[in-house]
């Protein structure tokens, strides 16, 4: 009876008894895909925006943002995929829905098929049944849209999606199979399939959640260490992973997919029928999975408690608490009886060990993860970022792209991606371990101590407001070992304990030349240089051996900046070395007349009067720099000072126009110029605005040697701030201010 | 025919059928008797290949049961509580079995539902559940199985039903060599209809006899005696039951009919004749010799 017609007669009756599947399938897919497809089109009718600056017409420009508009709905966002997951999941519970009911699973076994011939009717129909009418109608979706916009994109792109879709169907599909085959009861079947699909993204959460609330070291490395390896154990997370690499993923798709058919087959075959109604259909099973729910259930209870309460007792308290609720709820489940609460002592005394075990280690740091400091000779190199040390971290790092726009044949800047500080500390190679171990040393006695005083809420609650402020400092470590692996850590010290390695770690050309794109850019790749100044952004004027030169120049006297040097300095000028990628999006977003402004904020480098070299180089390029102003340069300088009144608690303000050419050369050499890059370590005072007018002679002089940068606009005058360690005495007496108020106006010093 | 040899099957804890071991003929009817719970429907299941034994083996005509749609093919199992398709009617379900049974016989199948007077294209979810027993019973005799296994097939038809039903397992053992194997729970059921009956109690076969055996070895026998005579009389006689009621004493006596008649003519006796036993009497004195009380047992 095993034959190909009893076979396929058999098939005919499941599709009979399941004709609601495909019913439901096409429903659900003639919205998803010809509905959808038609809405897609009205609503992007309706969205529209003309580009007239485009060479393209306005039926074609609409087209074009049809298509987008279809390959973000269908290719990126993948909803379709979530809609066929959806039915496959009913697919496999409605296939060996037979199993769940005692008499259902007579009448089927009582016939004479073997348990494969009706697993594999059950499977079978189960993919025909959901994936053809998706199959179907996505095909005549691609068409429509294909008539509407004249051309066969979309038919292609929903040929290839949907057969993309069949990986994704398959490893979901069967892993939901699996799950039926384990389990007794419908609902406990549609419970243990979520769990499946979430169960590790689930578990990973609870990790990192754990490393953030017990461990105060954890560097928050998320996705690499925890995410990644956790989440990927999802079959939803494998199915939408295909995009990122088809060739692997859906290999992993097909072979797991296949492995779990075949896993499940042979539990059928086990699989005794009088576990109908049951919960779980081994015994075996049971522990395993109870251990698996109830012990990350405690542990979650103990993480809510200790982040409410911010102590380990209360922590025990909510691991407790969670712990018994949910192994009772598991006995309930899997005796159906509400008397059962406590039936399996020995697994109960087992969980509750294990999950002591765990919680005892993380609360009490049994591991020594804060403490962890590898032995000098342990580490190959370390990579270091503090943004205390380099507070422009991200805008020197981050990257942008030149992306076409498809609808309006256009070029943009994609400036959405993230600057990744894994990333920048991983190619960092600093070789001065015994330093980075000095640092890393204080930074745990710090964080450890300041741990300890957070341990109860109410010390938090009662801290005392006026106690005398510390300057601290954060610092990221990734100690690159000798075995090849990268651990990191998160400190935070007070500055003063390491203000002498922290230093040494600035002037360290490893740090620099990891800290520093620029450091490491070819000159070959250099395209231009831009510089800024008082009055805006400019181009130098000269030519590409001059800007090699300068850059050479730049790099030799910025790598050889020291910390101290920062302390005492501020920039009077901030270059921007263009590589030849930049430019080029520069250009073309240049020609366009495309917004490029923000191109003029990244990348800008400080050049502190001590680069001599550097400076006289500009110099003969005619560029002006802030040095170079002199007091007959400056019109006059509105001084503006909000003073507050406690008594009244209003803002009066008080305003002193300088003329007098010594006070203004005092202000000068108080001078803080707003440049978009400042790295200098020198206090700024922020009491005071002060607006600088420069003469016509000085904004023509200033911006006769160059060019204008793109986007800069002409100025005639800037706001300055003062040093804090500088504000001239006159400023003082005619404010009536004091020292002390000064000081409480001044920017952190580090 | 079919062997079972040590039959065992355990549900965690309980042991639903202990070691079982009996044979059932060909052609013949064989009546499996036990209260609710003894292991009947379990051992049916097994017997037509559902469950798999923990212990002992079931084969159909030399052939184990269990995962072997060669030997399925020669049964058709009727269970207690028997699922239908909740939308299908007669004509979906005879279409689904005969997909399933490669000899069925649709013809024949709607004459018998012609014949129960039961509509060809109702949905079953509305027929009550003597209607579903009778159309269960069609489906079964027409699948053209050797064996037709009934659980409890016959609790819920009225007793003309089950009269055309027994006449029509007497056809088909005549005609096409059907063996119906009907378990139940109650005696008067089978009384008229079963050839062999086995007795299942907790999980084991107290007996499995023929019923004619039986019948030969067992005799009710109604007897007056003349005045000044009484129960020391019997003395000879080998009486599992007796009872008086007036003059008459009612006796159920072991051995043959001869050797019971000819110690009675012995006897001063005024009247005395011997009586047909039902199944329940013949019960009540076999599950005496092992020691059980059947009205504890069944009744």
């Amino acid at each position: 009876m095993t034959s190909k017609n009893s076979f396929f007669k058999l098939a005919k009756e499941d599709f009979r008894h399941r004709l609601y599947l495909p019913a439901m399938s096409c429903l659900a897919f003639f919205f998803m895909y010809p509905v959808g497809v038609l809405l897609l089109i009205s609503s992007t009718k309706v969205n529209f925006f003309f580009n007239s600056l485009s060479a393209l017409s306005y039926d074609e420009q609409l087209n074009r943002a049809i298509l987008e508009n279809f390959k973000m709905m269908y290719q990126e966002a993948q909803i379709d995929s979530f809609l066929l997951i959806l039915m496959g999941l009913v697919a496999a519970l409605s296939g060996f829905a037979y199993l769940m009911k005692a008499n259902r699973s007579d009448l089927y076994h009582g016939l004479p098929f073997k348990r494969e011939t009706l697993y594999l009717v059950s499977v079978a129909n189960g993919f025909l049944m959901t994936y053809v009418p998706a199959f179907v109608l996505s095909l005549v979706g691609g068409l429509v849209a294909s008539v509407r916009i004249s051309s066969m994109v979309p038919m292609t792109i929903m040929l290839t999606e949907t057969l993309y879709n069949i990986p994704k169907f398959l490893i979901c599909y069967a892993s939901a199979v699996l799950v039926v085959m384990l389990t007794g009861q419908m609902m406990t079947a549609i419970v243990g399939t979520v769990a499946v699909f979430s169960y590790f993204p689930a578990l990973a959460t609870l990790v990192y959640l754990i490393h953030t609330v017990y461990f105060h070291t954890y560097y928050g490395d998320v996705f690499e260490k925890v995410y990644t390896p956790y989440i990927m154990i999802s079959p939803v997370a494998v199915a939408f992973s295909i995009k990122e690499k088809p060739l692997m993923y859906i290999a992993i798709c097909l072979v797991v997919g296949a492995a779990f058919l075949a896993l499940a087959l042979y539990l059928y075959k086990i699989r005794p029928l009088e576990a109908a109604g049951k919960a779980l259909v081994f015994e075996k099973t049971k522990f395993p999975i109870k251990l698996m729910i109830v012990v990350p259930c405690a542990m979650a209870g103990a993480l809510f408690m200790k982040t409410i309460l911010a102590s380990r007792l209360w922590g025990f308290f909510g691991f407790a608490c969670a712990f018994i609720v949910v192994h009772c709820i598991m006995e309930i489940v899997y005796n159906s009886d509400f008397r059962s609460l406590f039936s399996h002592m020995g697994q109960f005394a087992i969980c509750f060990a294990v999950g002591l075990a765990l919680f005892l280690t993380v609360s009490f740091d049994l591991v020594g993860y804060d403490k962890y400091m590898p032995r000098e000779d342990e580490i190959e190199s370390v990579g270091l970022i503090c943004y205390d040390l380099e507070g422009n971290l991200y805008n020197l790092n981050q990257k942008y792209e030149l992306e076409h726009n498809d609808i309006y044949d256009e070029y943009y800047v994609n400036d959405t991606s993230v600057v990744d500080n894994t990333e920048i500390m991983d190619s960092m190679t600093i070789t001065d371990k015994a330093t980075v171990l000095d640092i890393a040393s204080k930074g745990i006695d710090y964080t450890l101590e300041k741990a300890k005083e957070e341990q109860s809420i109410l010390s938090e609650m009662l801290e005392d407001p006026t106690e005398d402020y510390e300057l601290t400092t954060s610092v990221d470590l990734s100690y690159r070992l000798k075995n090849g692996r990268y651990v990191r850590r998160s400190y935070s010290m007070l500055w003063e304990d390491v203000k002498k390695s922290m230093e040494l770690i600035h002037d360290n050309p490893e740090f620099k030349k990891g800290t520093y794109p620029l450091l490491t850019m070819d000159e070959q790749e250099l395209s231009g240089v831009n510089y800024e100044d008082m009055l805006g952004k400019h181009h130098v004027n000269a030519d590409a051996a001059t800007l090699t030169q300068l850059m050479r120049t730049y790099k030799e006297e910025f790598s050889a900046l020291t910390f101290e040097k920062r302390r005492h300095e501020t920039p009077v000028l901030c270059l921007q070395f263009k590589s030849s990628d930049f430019q080029k999006m520069a250009d073309i977003m240049k020609e366009q007349e495309d917004y490029y402004d923000y191109l003029n904020d990244i990348y800008y480098y400080p050049v502190y009067p001590s680069f001599t070299r550097t400076l006289e180089i500009l110099r003969q390029n005619g560029v002006v720099d802030c040095g170079l102003i002199t007091e007959n340069d400056v019109d006059h300088i509105m001084l503006t000072y909000n003073r507050y009144d406690e008594e009244t608690e209003d803002y009066s303000t008080e305003e002193y126009d300088v003329t007098d050419k010594a006070q203004i050369r005092e202000i000068l050499d108080a001078a803080v110029y707003p440049m978009t890059y400042l790295n200098s370590a020198r206090p700024s005072f922020y009491g005071i605005d002060c607006e600088m007018n420069f003469t016509a002679d000085f904004v023509q002089k200033a911006n006769s040697g160059s060019e204008k940068a793109y986007g800069s606009s002409s100025k005639t005058d800037c706001m300055i701030n003062l040093s804090g360690d500088a504000v001239p005495r006159f400023v003082m007496d005619q404010f009536h201010l004091t020292r002390s108020d000064v000081e409480d106006n001044v920017g952190i010093t580090y | 025919m079919i062997e079972i040899s040590n039959l065992t099957k355990r549900f965690d804890d309980v042991t639903a059928v202990d070691d079982v071991t009996a044979v059932i003929k060909e052609q013949s009817v064989f009546g499996l008797i036990g209260t609710n719970g003894s292991g009947k429907s379990t051992m049916m299941r097994m017997i037509s290949g559902i469950l798999k034994p923990d212990g002992g083996k079931v084969r159909v005509d030399e052939r184990e049961v269990f995962e072997n749609p060669e030997a399925k093919l020669d049964i058709f199992y009727i269970s207690d509580d028997h699922f239908f398709f909740s939308n299908d009617t007669p004509e979906d379900l005879v279409r689904f079995y005969s997909s399933c049974y490669p000899n069925y016989d649709k013809e024949r199948f709607f004459r018998l539902i012609d014949g129960f007077d039961l509509p060809r294209r109702r949905k079953t979810r509305t027929f009550s559940k003597g209607m579903k027993k009778q159309l269960l019973v069609a489906l079964g005799l027409c699948a053209g199985t050797k064996y037709m296994l009934c659980d409890e097939t016959f609790d819920g038809l009225d007793p003309l039903m089950r009269q055309a039903v027994k006449s029509l397992f007497a056809n088909d053992i005549e005609q096409r060599g059907l063996t119906p194997i009907i378990a139940s729970h109650n005696l008067r059921e089978l009384e008229d209809i079963c050839d062999h009956v086995g007795l299942l109690h907790k999980g084991g076969i107290l007996f499995s006899r023929d019923l004619d055996d039986m019948k030969l070895g067992i005799h009710k026998v109604q007897i007056v005696l003349k005045e000044g005579h009484g129960e020391e009389d019997f003395e000879g006689l080998d009486i599992a039951l007796s009872s008086k009621h007036g003059s008459i004493y009612t006796l159920t006596v072991r051995g043959n009919e001869e050797d019971i008649l000819g110690k009675l003519r012995c006897l001063e006796t005024v009247f005395f004749e011997i009586i047909p036993l039902s199944l329940e009497e013949i019960f009540i004195s076999e599950t005496e010799v092992k020691g059980y009380d059947i009205k504890k047992l069944l009744l």
